[in-house]
This record gives structure tokens, sequence and C-alpha cells, in this order.
């Protein structure tokens, strides 16, 4: 089962950098590109802050795939 | 200075405090040489460098906090837990393979450098473990 994500498209949506969006969610610009680049999954205070500022569901971020 | 001071938590205060205080025993030994202490130069050593870098924390966590900036978060958090996990394996296995070595050699050691060592080990590895992990996560 591995975590995947589309935070890149979801920034390139709304047109901000990792390091706004990094600043947006309370963490550092490393663990947006972590993030990014499926190294760390995130908890789930985050994936829902992350959904929060994107104003939609946690699921439409994030997806588990086998 | 004293805007500073009034700025700082409790808990910055207070490893500052203790910095100072160390700083001060440890220049106290090297200046005065005591009878009491019978290593002066590995008193002093311990002594200044642990209370300056207690100093040198809390600035550094003042001066964070005070910028607004995030240097710190769950990523570094679960990367801390990582390293300090493989850290204490490290360590217990070197500390188990010293102690039976030495008791099967019959060999007597002083506690000072044998404790300096593990204090090195220990440091380093966590150092090591932490940088392999961030690099990796």
């Amino acid at each position: 089962m591995v975590m995947k994500n589309n935070i890149k498209v979801w920034r390139a949506k709304k047109d901000i950098t990792q390091e706004e969006l990094a600043k947006r969610v309370g963490v550092t610009r490393q663990t947006i590109n972590a993030i990014e680049r499926g190294k760390y999954d995130p908890s789930l205070e985050l994936a829902f802050g992350l959904a929060s500022f994107f104003e939609c569901r946690i699921e439409d971020i994030f997806s588990y795939e086998k | 200075m004293f805007d500073m001071v009034i700025n700082m938590k409790a808990q910055e205060i207070a490893s500052f405090t203790i910095g100072i205080f160390l700083v001060t025993i440890g220049i106290y030994i090297w200046v005065y040489n005591p009878s009491w202490v019978s290593s002066v130069q590995g008193a002093t050593g311990g002594l200044i460098v642990a209370g300056a870098a207690l100093i040198l924390i809390s600035l550094w966590k003042y001066k964070i906090r005070i910028s607004g900036e995030v240097r710190e978060d769950e990523r570094d958090y679960r990367i801390a837990e990582k390293a300090s996990l493989r850290t204490f394996q490290i360590t217990f296995i070197v500390q188990g393979f010293l102690y039976a070595t030495l008791g099967i050699l019959n060999i007597q050691l002083p506690a000072q450098p044998v404790i300096g060592a593990l204090f090195a080990i220990t440091g380093f590895s966590y150092m090591g473990f932490f940088y392999w992990y961030r690099r990796n996560m």
C-alpha cells in the first residue's frame, strides 16, 4: 500500500510556491517538498490543514493505492 | 538586552540561567583549581561546553520564536524519533558488547574515559542517524 498525493497539482491551481504553502499550513518548505515527492506521509492534522487550505476533501489530495 | 529577557519564555530563561551557572562553575574550577576536583580539565571542559550549549540553544529558540519562522515541524520530530531509537539500539549494543568484553577479559577501565567515549558514541550516532533520515524522508 502506498500513499499518493497530488499536492503539486493543487499548488499549481492556486499558483503558490512550496514556501508559501508551507507558511500557510505552518510547516517547513522541506516538509511540503518531502510530501510531494512521496518521501513523507503527513499527520492527519497536516492533511486536514492542507485540505482546508485548498478547500477540498482529504481524499481529493491523498489516495491510498496498492 | 532587557527587552530580550522580558520576551523570553520561562523555559528559555531557565535554560539560559542554567547555562550561565554551568559556565561560571566551569570558569571557577579552571581559575581556582579547587582541591575537591580531581580532574580540572575534564570538569572545566564538560561544564563550559554544556553551559555554552544551553546558552546558545536558548538564544537560538528565542530568535526563531520571535521571527515567527517555522524551523522545525512534525517531520523533524518524526526524524528525531527514528534517530533516537536507532541511537538507543546502537548505544545499547555497544554498551552490552563493551560490558561483556571487559567482564570476560577481566579488564578494569577508568570510568571517565569510558563515559566520555559512550557520550561521544551517543552524540555522533544521533547526529549521523538524524542527517541520514532527514536525507531519506
